[in-house]
C-alpha cells in the first residue's frame, strides 16, 4: 500500500447554485520516499488538495489515508513548508524551528541539538540566535524547511515554497532541496507553478486541470540523480517540460469548453 | 552591502554640512524653544504687560523653584490618581478586549455598546461621578478610568484580531490548538497595538485627572490651577500647568520606552 492514498476525493465549497467543485474525484497514490510534484494552472485545486492532506479541512467525498490511517487532523508525521516562510518576527531562528516541538508539548531541550543540526544542513547555524528580519528571503525559507523537518516527519508537504524568491535563489533552493531529500529520504509532495522546477526535482509530476479541479495526466520523470544544472542540456529533460506544458494547456482549455456548454 | 548603499543614498539626500547636521539633531528644536522663551521674556519686559495677565518665564521658573515643596506636594496625588485610573483602564480594557475577541456571543452583545459609550464626551460625566462617588479619590480615579478605558479596549481588540493569515495557517498545519494560537500568536501580535492604545490612554488619563480635580479636589495640580485662578495668581497657574506638562511628557515617554523594549522586533 502506498504511503499516501487519495481515493475518489472531492471537495465542494458553498451550497446550491453557488457551489463550486474545487476537486472532483481525485485519485492519487504516493509511494514512501518518492518526490511528487503537483502542477497546474491557478484554481486547479492543488492547494486545496494539500489542505485536505494536512487535515485542516475534510473532503466532501472520498478518503485520504496516510500510513494507512485516515487523515482527521494535522499530524506530526507531516511537515509543511508554505509559500511564505511564515516565521514569527518576535522569535529567533532557533525558537521558530522549535515551534512545532512546543505545540506538540515535547521536551524542547531534546530537540535543540537536532534544530542546530538542521541549521547546519542548510548552512545557517551561525544565524540560530538571529531574528527573521535580519535574514534574506532565501535564508528565511531555509529556516522554514528546518522547522518542517524538526519533528522528523515522514512526509514533507511544500506549497509553492520557492515562488516568493528571485530566480537565482530559486535555482539554488532547488539544488538544496534535492540534497536534503536525498539525505533524509522523506516523501515530498511539492506544489509548484514552475514546470522546470517540478521536472528537475520530481520522480513524478502530476498535472491538474481546471473546472472542476482534477488530475489530468501523470508523468514519470526517469532522469538520473543527483541532478545538476547541467540537466538543462539533456534532451529528455526538455522534452518532458514541453510535454507537461502541453498537458497543462489542454487541462486549461477544459474551462473554455465548460463555459461554452453553460 | 545594503548598509553602504543606504549610506550613499543618505549622502545624496543630505549633503552633511554643519548646518544640516545641526537642523537634523536635538540641538535645533532646543534652540527654537530657548528663542521662544527669550522672545516671551523680552516681550513681557519691554511691553510692560501686567504680570497678572502674563508673567515673565523667569518669574514662573523662579516661582517653581521657590515653591517647589508646594508644587510637589500637589503633584503627588495627581500622579498617583492618574496612574491608578490608568492601570485599572489598562487591565480592564485588555480583559474586555480578550472577551470580545474570543467569544462571539459577547462580541455581538457588547461591542456595539462599547463603541456607543466610547462616543460619549467623557468629560461631561465628571459632575455625575461626583454625585455618585462623592468628592473623594474614588470619583477622580473613576473619571480617569472611564476616559482612558475605551482606547484600551479598541486597540488591543484589533491587535488580537490582526494576526497574519499566513502565520495562522502555519500554526494550524503544525497542530496548534485554539489556546496555543492565542498565547503564541495572538498575544505577541497584539503587543504593538496594546502599546499604541496605552499611549492614547495615558494622554487621556492626564486630561481626566485634571478635569476631575477641577470639579472636586482639595489637593492636586488641577486643583492648584483652579485655586490660582481664584487668587488671580497667574504665575502659580503657569507653574502648575508647566509641571503638569512635564509629568504628562514623562509618563508618555515611559510608555514609549517600555513599548520599545517589549515590542523589540518592531524597529
Amino acid at each position: 500500500m502506498a504511503q499516501i492514498e487519495i481515493t475518489n476525493v472531492s471537495k465542494n465549497f458553498g451550497f446550491g447554485n453557488r457551489a463550486v467543485v474545487a476537486l472532483d474525484r481525485v485519485n492519487l497514490q504516493i509511494e514512501k520516499g518518492s518526490f511528487v510534484s503537483l502542477c497546474g494552472p491557478s484554481g486547479c485545486g492543488k492547494s486545496t488538495l494539500l489542505t485536505l492532506m494536512l487535515g485542516l479541512q475534510a473532503p466532501s467525498g472520498g478518503e485520504i489515508r496516510i500510513n494507512e490511517q485516515p487523515v482527521l487532523s494535522p499530524d506530526k508525521s507531516i511537515g509543511t513548508v508554505f509559500q511564505d516562510a511564515n516565521l514569527m518576527p518576535w522569535r529567533t531562528v532557533l525558537s521558530n524551528i522549535l515551534y512545532p516541538v512546543e505545540l506538540r508539548r515535547l521536551p524542547k531541550a531534546q530537540f535543540r541539538e537536532r534544530a542546530l543540526e538542521l541549521l547546519d544542513l542548510v548552512g545557517l547555524r551561525r544565524f540560530a540566535d538571529h531574528y527573521p528580519a535580519e535574514l534574506s528571503g532565501g535564508m528565511r525559507q531555509r529556516v522554514s524547511i528546518c522547522r518542517a523537518l524538526i519533528l522528523d516527519p515522514d512526509i514533507l508537504l511544500m506549497d509553492e515554497p520557492f515562488s516568493a524568491l528571485d530566480a537565482l535563489t530559486r535555482d539554488e533552493m532547488s539544488l538544496e532541496l534535492q540534497r536534503i531529500w536525498s539525505l533524509h529520504g522523506k516523501t515530498v509532495v511539492f506544489v509548484t507553478h514552475s514546470i522546470r522546477e517540478a521536472v528537475f526535482l520530481s520522480d513524478r509530476v502530476v498535472v491538474m486541470g481546471l473546472a472542476p479541479g482534477r488530475i489530468t495526466e501523470e508523468f514519470d520523470i526517469s532522469l538520473e540523480r543527483p541532478r545538476s544544472a547541467e540537466i538543462e542540456t539533456v534532451d529528455r529533460f526538455n522534452t518532458l517540460i514541453h510535454d507537461i506544458r502541453g498537458s497543462i494547456a489542454r487541462g486549461r482549455i477544459g474551462v473554455d469548453v465548460e463555459m461554452e456548454r453553460t | 552591502m545594503s548598509q553602504r548603499a543606504s549610506a550613499e543614498v543618505g549622502d545624496l539626500a543630505a549633503p552633511s554640512s554643519l548646518w544640516d547636521r545641526f537642523v537634523g539633531s536635538w540641538a535645533w528644536p532646543t534652540t527654537v524653544f530657548v528663542l521662544l522663551l527669550v522672545g516671551w521674556e523680552a516681550y513681557v519686559r519691554l511691553s510692560g504687560i501686567l504680570p497678572v495677565i502674563l508673567p515673565a518665564p523667569s518669574a514662573v521658573l523662579s516661582y517653581m523653584w521657590v515653591q517647589r515643596e508646594l508644587l510637589l506636594e500637589n503633584a503627588w496625588p495627581t500622579v498617583l490618581h492618574c496612574l491608578l485610573g490608568f492601570v485599572l483602564a489598562v487591565v480592564g480594557g485588555i480583559a474586555i478586549a480578550v472577551l470580545i475577541t474570543q467569544f462571539t456571543t459577547i462580541r455581538r452583545g457588547f461591542y456595539p455598546l462599547v463603541v456607543g459609550i466610547a462616543l460619549i464626551p467623557k468629560i461631561s460625566v465628571a459632575p455625575l461621578f461626583t454625585l455618585w462617588f462623592g468628592a473623594g479619590t474614588v470619583a477622580r480615579v473613576s473619571l480617569v478610568f472611564f476616559i482612558a478605558f475605551f482606547p484600551m479596549v479598541v486597540s488591543p481588540a484589533s491587535g488580537l484580531m490582526s494576526v497574519d493569515a499566513g502565520l495562522l495557517r502555519m500554526a494550524r498545519a503544525f497542530g496548534a490548538s485554539r489556546s496555543q494560537i492565542f498565547w503564541s500568536l495572538r498575544v505577541p501580535s497584539a503587543m504593538p497595538y496594546v502599546f499604541d492604545g496605552m499611549k492614547v490612554a495615558m494622554s487621556l488619563a492626564v486630561i481626566g485627572i485634571i478635569v476631575a480635580e477641577f470639579v472636586t479636589a482639595d489637593r492636586g495640580l488641577g486643583y492648584l490651577v483652579i485655586f490660582a485662578t481664584g487668587l488671580l495668581d497667574t504665575t502659580m497657574m503657569l507653574a502648575a500647568i508647566i509641571l503638569l506638562s512635564i509629568i504628562g511628557l514623562g509618563l508618555y515617554f515611559a510608555i514609549e520606552t517600555a513599548g520599545r523594549i517589549v515590542v523589540y522586533w518592531r524597529s
